[in-house]
């Protein structure tokens, strides 16, 4: 084995040779120096490899050849041979960042910069707490010292107060450990350990002295004010490796002291490291200053890691878990956290919204965009399987408020470095990026080995297969190749997910999966033609389409909980950068990606309720035999709901469906949606064994759904914003499925299902057909179109077929779905929530007619006389689903009999229901009833076609008139504007009922974000700015922490 | 005893002079009082009582046993923290020299030593 | 019974509904007038009419959906009629009724009003829209309690199947829904009411002050098909009342006898009631009919 004690003596010698060397050459200088970090990382590589093939190996090193507590012991293990490689990894990139610096100030800067690591380096090898206090003051004193190389008054001041407080807390922590060497006669950390617990107040004093010097060094809220300044103020590349490096060394300090803390100490330290992650994140929430909101992300980080530690110690897991998911954490952290402090320093702006200067470079936006996703611990970053197990195991030991802890820190942090990714997307500034080759080098080498550690991992993770692979892969080959032609793209993207679709993932799945196969896979890659319709690379959508594709595919396939959720948060994750495309989506992708996280973290904690599964059989499959428990069942409802926009959850949905991508809002509603209800119907066979349909809590979501579709299309038919319309529209509808899925029977789940699919359909249609008319008129206002029945015929034949697929009017296969969920419900007897589904389907005719009216009837404007039919890449899925819509409209059989039958796997057919040729017979006992779709579509072209005849017989010539060739109150009218009925249509509607429609959801978010934004201003002031404050912050701390361990 | 409790008071008249001072090299000086007494109260941890120094010379009494071991017999005060707190004084002489070379610096640059002038960064 | 013979004898039953509905609709318009002090067309005004447009030779359109509008409306009117059974227990009358319940009917009335209201929409006239606007806002409210009287009748006798529930009613008018279950009727007749569109909802035709209403710009044959349906549609629509509240009928004469006596309801509140605004009534239909139709459904199921 390596001797550790030669990386300490490598650095201790180059520092001092620096001064001679830089004599010499200043180059050589800067090079002895990368070569130094270099090494002591290789040295740490070599020593890990070889504690891998020799894992019995002995790793402690005694100085002086005397074995401790006679000398000092360095400790080599695998641990510190992995951090050891990591802190010089990133003291080697860092310096590289540094290089202008070293370059500027020569030896006495190259000589600080090898004594902090080495500071570092120490304090991670010795076992020794004397020791330990000298390299923490080595590493302190240099860093001051470094900071004072910026000589702003700022930088300056800051540097003043870390350095006081720094001295406050190195002077409890001596003291401490003075009390406890009068304790137990000696400075070895190990026989500390051995010598247990001494049962004297006094020691327990010494003891927590020491346990709190090393904790303030590890800047809790809201003893941090001194660190929060000194972020804000040093030169970005200090900041980075502070906020790694420093950190990283002093964590690992704290974790080494924990065997010797008492359990009410861990109980302290794992809630004051909570309440500093919390609440660090909430006071970011409303930073606008990029470097300050990284401090407050840093401490918070920094919180979380303490309390994870401190918490899973108390929880007496073993040492192996707990450093895996402490170093998953810290892994993610101190890539992502440096590598923005670094980016930092090439944006040179504090203000967030001016990082739209990043959009100059999408090199650099990549890496940002892996940063800042890294950090908020989603798959498949390390931190992410932390997180996933962190939940586990408070579930599993039901450590409640540490759970709702980090999720809430969580969700506050998903908000702040949303808000940021928003603004580097989105926000255009005229600014400049401070590039060089040295100050890219480390940013660049982070991320990508983030990434790629991230991609070995998820593919080497027990128990995860190859499908959870495919997304991630899809991103990045197709966003290595973005620049290519978007037709290009989207051929190959059509071609390589139909031949998955086909041979890989429709013959793994049993019927059910097949069926939501169909509906999430097949009608995305109907929907991909629209987005070839873009001339030039149209960057930024097949990267995020093929890996949404390949993430439902994934979600369909998972056998394992952790397989659905990275699928589901892989979903999100795409789905939201979809989104974020949009032209002034910047606020609508934020509320988006919050209120998924919100589910996700519902759905989290219902999935660790959930009994194991068994791998490598989908879930869909077993979700019949399997069981779960309510509160789980309760939970992951609550987080589907979410993704579907039920009532109440709805509040992201209307803006993001608005804002994204025409094309993608098509997919959005009409797709995306649909992975909810695949989540809802799998948790439903879950608890299918004990809940039945009258069950109160399948009554009540029956009453959500309804209210859903009820609210929706209220909503709907008030909006003049096209888009607007069609999304409150599809919460209607999903409100439908809701209720459906509700009635936990045969009928119902069928009539969920044809819905389902029916809304695919028509949804896609229209959706299509607008985004033609959007992309000619240039405008979603639905006033300010009219006519274009003449310019867009297609366009209105789609529409009209959407339109009369979702009203429900036979012969289309709307009906199909209104009969299914009307016969579903009275045959369970659920009488009144059928009344008000007929009331809200009657409503949908308003908006129906709101939409086809004022877009394609009416007068035209003379500004569109130039309108003309979509490009042909929009025609063609119109095709596609009015093929559909026709196909189960005159073959209802098509759709019908499989869905019965995948139904059936889990809840048998009655006997009652049967088919009779095309002939649906309903014979329950509680209710008859029949439906023959095809002889409906017969009669129908029959009555339709008779008259039609009649009519071109006598009336063969007719003459066609001119626009304004209207008899209007006996006046020619001859302006469109003030003959198009079309603004506020139906306003004696809400004269009447305008109550149901007050906007009560948004009030009440924009309550919560308010009040979450004044807390957080509150809370931000007690950061005054003034050092005595924080040493008093520091003092009163620590006071409080000691009157909370209650030690007398 | 006495030197326990006169580091003990020090820390605190330290601490108090951090707190209520406005000049900076007031307060460095605090900082300076605090360290004091930090390394006063090393030392008295390892003074015992009527021993002498760790130094074996004549005034210690020592015996050699048959295989030539030397064994001490009389009191002697643990050299440890007179060790420990050598290095503490060294640590505290950087940091005080640093915090005092920002002093001067933030001096130069903005011409004021009252802490109360420097509340830029906050919230 | 083969499909051909379906087929004439479909042909047949819909002649006799378009007289026996044209007759009706002769006859309010006489009713009404006697009630305003007028002489009145006479009863066979409404054939008039029709023959006259039929044959007029000036006709012109705004477009594709300007001209099926009429063909929309007509299908309608006809659908709807073809999918109820005319004379219980007469295979000859019973017209396509296998095809669906009574959900169908309810759907396929829409099926008409959709395709009017685009047609007339594409006429470009903003009387028309504003028309399908009320008519539509209103439509809303008067489904509400209609629909829940429908769902009190599945309640009741556990079908959706309009011939069963006709079956159910027979055995002596004590056993017709009006008095098994009168509140079902009270909220059915009073949304017919708003169907029908006489006062007090007519405001979605206004006849007196404007031309208003989806049939403003057609004339000539598109008019004469309008008014074709306005008898095959009234006829259905009280058929379909009579089927599922008042027994249904056995033969054609008590057909006559229960459908006339029907539509005379609205025309007597018509004559006698001014009209409410479009809010008013969407306010009014969802208050008290909505509320007797939730208590009839309470009734059967507590």
């Amino acid at each position: 084995m390596v001797n550790p004690m030669i990386i300490l003596a490598m650095f201790l010698l180059a520092a001092f040779a620096t001064a001679l060397i830089d004599k010499l050459s200043r180059m050589l200088a800067i090079g002895t120096m990368y070569v130094v970090f270099a090494l002591a990382a290789g040295l740490g590589a070599w020593q890990l490899y070889f504690l891998q093939s020799m894992p019995d190996a002995q790793t402690m090193v005694y100085s002086a050849g005397f074995p401790a507590p006679l000398s000092i012991a360095l400790r080599f293990g695998v641990v510190e041979a992995f951090l050891i490689t990591l802190m010089n990894l990133f003291g080697l990139l860092g310096g590289v960042y540094l290089f202008k610096r070293f370059k500027e100030h020569g030896a006495g800067a190259i000589a600080l910069y090898l004594a902090m690591l080495l500071g570092a380096n120490g304090l991670v090898l010795t076992r020794d707490i004397f020791n330990s206090f000298v390299f923490m003051e080595i590493l302190s004193i240099s860093s001051y010292a470094l900071i004072g190389l910026k000589q702003t008054k700022n930088s300056l001041i800051a540097g003043i107060k870390y350095m006081l407080a720094g001295g406050l807390a190195s002077a409890l922590f001596l003291i401490g450990v003075i009390f406890v060497y009068r304790f137990t006669g000696t400075l070895n950390i190990d026989t500390w350990i051995a010598m247990g617990n001494i049962p004297s107040a006094a020691y327990l004093v010494a003891l927590f002295m020491v346990a709190i010097g090393v904790f303030i060094e590890l800047k809790p809220f809201p003893a941090n004010g001194w660190a929060l300044d000194l972020y804000q103020s040093a030169d970005s590349g200090l900041a980075a490796i502070i906020a790694s490096v420093q950190t990283g060394a002093m964590l690992f300090l704290f974790y080494k002291l924990l065997p010797l803390f008492i359990p009410e100490m861990l109980n302290i330290f794992a809630g004051a490291g909570l309440v500093s992650f919390v609440f660090a994140n909430l006071i970011a929430l409303r930073q606008k200053d990029a470097k300050r909101l990284l401090a407050y992300s840093s401490t918070a980080q920094s919180g979380l890691l303490v309390f994870v530690i401190a918490a899973l110690y108390l929880l007496k897991l073993p040492d192996t878990i707990i450093l895996v998911i402490a170093l998953g954490l810290f892994f993610t952290n101190f890539f992502a956290k440096a590598g923005l402090f670094w980016l930092a320093g090439i944006v040179k702006q504090d203000n967030l919204s001016a990082w739209g200067v990043l959009k100059k470079d999408s090199g650099l936006l990549i890496i940002f965009g892996v940063f800042v996703i890294g950090l908020m611990g989603f798959p498949p970053f390390p931190a992410f399987f932390a997180k996933w197990h962190l939940v586990h195991i408070f579930t599993a030991t039901k450590a409640w408020i540490w759970l709702a802890g980090l999720l809430l820190g969580s969700l506050l942090e998903v908000g702040y470095l949303m808000r940021w990714l928003g603004f580097a997307v989105k926000q255009e500034h005229p600014g400049e990026l401070s590039k060089s080759f040295s100050k890219m080098l480390a940013p660049m080498i982070s991320a990508i080995f983030l990434t790629t550690a991230s991609f070995f991992l998820i593919k080497l993770y027990p128990g995860l297969g190859a499908f959870n692979v495919y997304p991630l892969m899809a991103l990045l080959l197709f966003g290595l190749v973005d620049y290519a032609p978007a037709k290009l793209k989207g051929a190959i993207a059509i071609g390589v997910l139909s031949y998955w679709a086909w041979f890989m993932l429709l013959p793994s799945l049993p019927l059910m999966g097949q069926v939501f196969a169909v509906i999430l896979v097949g009608g995305s890659i109907a929907q991909l033609f629209a987005f070839m319709r873009y001339n030039g690379a149209a960057e930024g959508f097949f990267p995020f389409l093929t890996m949404l594709v390949f993430s439902f595919g994934s979600l369909i396939t998972a056998s394992t909980t952790m397989e659905l959720f990275i699928a589901w948060e892989l979903m999100t994750l795409a789905s939201y950068m979809l989104i974020l495309r949009g032209k002034k989506a910047k606020d609508a992708a934020l509320l988006y990606i919050v209120f998924s996280t919100f589910g996700a973290y519902l759905l989290l904690f219902g999935l660790s309720l959930m009994p194991s599964t068994y791998p490598g059989y989908p879930l869909i499959l077993q979700a019949g035999f399997l069981s779960i428990g309510w509160v789980a069942a309760l939970f992951a409802t609550g987080g589907f709901l979410i993704k579907m926009g039920a009532l109440g959850v709805h509040y992201w949905l209307p803006s993001a469906y608005a804002e994204a991508d025409d094309e993608t809002t098509s997919i959005l509603s009409s797709v995306l949606s649909k992975a909810g209800v695949f989540g809802l119907l799998l948790i439903l066979m879950m608890i299918s064994s004990y809940v039945k349909s009258n069950s109160l809590s399948m009554i009540a979501l029956g009453w959500l759904g309804v209210f859903t579709a009820f609210i929706g299309a209220l909503m709907a038919a008030r909006q003049e914003d096209a888009k607007l319309l069609l999304a409150y529209s599809s919460m209607s509808q999903l409100g439908y499925i809701v209720v459906g899925l509700s009635l936990m029977s045969h009928l119902g789940w069928v009539s969920a299902l044809y819905m389902a699919v029916n809304h695919l359909f028509f949804k896609a249609l229209i959706f299509m057909a607008m985004a033609s008319v959007f992309l000619r008129t240039g405008t979603r206002n639905m006033y300010e179109m009219g006519g274009l029945i003449k310019k867009m015929p297609i366009a209105f034949i789609s529409v009209l077929m959407g339109i009369i697929a979702v009203s429900g009017v036979p012969p289309l296969s709307g009906f199909g779905s209104k009969w299914f969920i009307y016969t579903s419900l009275l045959e369970q007897g659920r009488y009144l929530q059928a009344g008000l589904v007929f009331f809200s389907s009657a409503i949908a005719f308003l908006y129906l007619y709101k939409l086809i009216h004022t877009v394609f009837l009416g007068q035209a404007k003379p500004n569109q006389s130039h309108v003309k039919e979509a490009p042909i890449w929009l025609i063609i899925p119109q095709g596609i689903f009015i093929m559909a819509i026709m196909a189960i409209s005159m073959f209802p059989n098509l759709i019908t009999k499989p869905l019965s039958q995948a139904v059936g796997n889990y809840i048998a057919k009655p006997d009652w229901l049967s088919w009779d040729g095309y002939n649906i017979v309903l014979n329950s006992p509680a209710l008859h009833g029949n439906w023959n779709g095809n002889l409906v579509m017969y009669v129908t072209m029959g009555v339709f076609i008779i008259p039609l005849l009649w009519l071109l017989l006598v009336n063969a010539k007719t003459q066609k008139v001119k626009q304004f060739n209207i008899v209007f109150a006996a006046e020619r009218p001859y302006k469109p504007e003030t003959t198009h009925y079309a603004y506020n249509m139906f306003a004696h509607y809400f004269k009447a009922l305008g109550f149901w429609v007050e906007p009560r959801a948004t009030a009440f978010y924009q309550g919560v974000s308010e009040w979450t934004h004044s807390i957080s201003a509150t809370l931000a002031r007690i950061y005054t700015g003034n050092g005595q404050t924080y040493i008093l912050h520091i003092f009163l701390y620590m006071i409080t922490l000691y009157l909370l361990l209650g030690v007398r | 005893m006495l030197v326990l409790i006169s580091g003990v008071l020090l820390i605190i008249i330290g601490i108090w002079a951090m707190l209520t001072r406005k000049n900076i090299i007031r307060i460095i000086i605090g900082f300076s009082i605090v360290d004091t007494g930090v390394h006063m109260i090393i030392v008295a941890i390892g003074y015992i009582k009527n021993a002498t120094a760790p130094i074996i010379d004549s005034a210690v009494n020592t015996s050699s046993d048959i295989s030539g071991a030397v064994h001490v017999n009389s009191l002697i005060v643990d050299p440890v923290p007179s060790a420990l707190v050598l290095t503490a004084i060294v640590i505290g002489l950087a940091v005080t020299a640093l915090l005092l070379s920002f002093a001067i610096r933030l001096y130069k640059v903005s011409g004021s030593l009252n802490i109360d002038d420097y509340e830029e960064l906050k919230w | 019974m083969s499909i051909t013979l379906k087929l004439i004898w479909a042909f047949i039953s819909l002649g006799v509904v378009t007289v026996w509905g044209l007759t009706l609709n002769g006859i309010v318009q006489k009713i009404f007038a006697r009630v305003q002090g007028r002489l009145g067309p006479p009863v066979w005004q409404p054939f008039i009419d029709i023959i006259k447009n039929n044959a007029k030779r000036t006709a012109i359109t705004h477009g594709i959906m300007f001209y099926l509008g009429p063909v929309f409306r007509i299908a309608g009117g006809i659908g709807t009629y073809m999918f109820i059974p005319v004379i219980f227990g007469s295979v000859y009358f019973s017209n396509f009724s296998m095809s669906g319940d009574v959900l169908l009917v309810m759907y396929f009335i829409f099926f008409g009003q959709l395709g009017m209201a685009l047609g007339a929409g594409e006429g470009g006239h903003p009387y028309s829209a504003v028309a399908v606007s009320r008519g539509l806002a209103q439509m809303t409210a008067f489904e509400v309690p209609f629909a829940l009287s429908v769902i009190s009748l599945v309640a009741q006798y556990g079908t959706l199947n309009i011939t069963e529930i006709i079956a159910a009613q027979q055995g002596g008018f004590l056993q017709w829904t009006l008095f098994t279950n009168p509140l079902a009727v009270i909220a059915a007749m009073i949304s017919m009411l708003g169907m029908n569109m006489y006062n007090p909802f007519s405001v979605v035709i206004a006849p007196q002050e404007i031309p208003i209403g989806p049939p403003t710009e057609y004339h000539s044959s598109f008019l004469g098909m309008l008014a074709t349906n306005r008898g095959i549609f009234a006829g259905a629509k009280l058929i379909l009342f009579m089927n599922l509240f008042f027994g249904g009928a056995t033969n054609l004469f008590s057909l006559m006898l229960k459908t006339f006596w029907i539509y005379m309801f609205s025309v007597f509140v018509g004559a006698a009631y001014p009209r409410f605004r479009t809010e008013d009534s969407i306010r009014f239909f969802l208050k008290y009919p909505t509320a007797i139709g939730i208590i009839s459904i309470l009734l059967f199921t507590l």
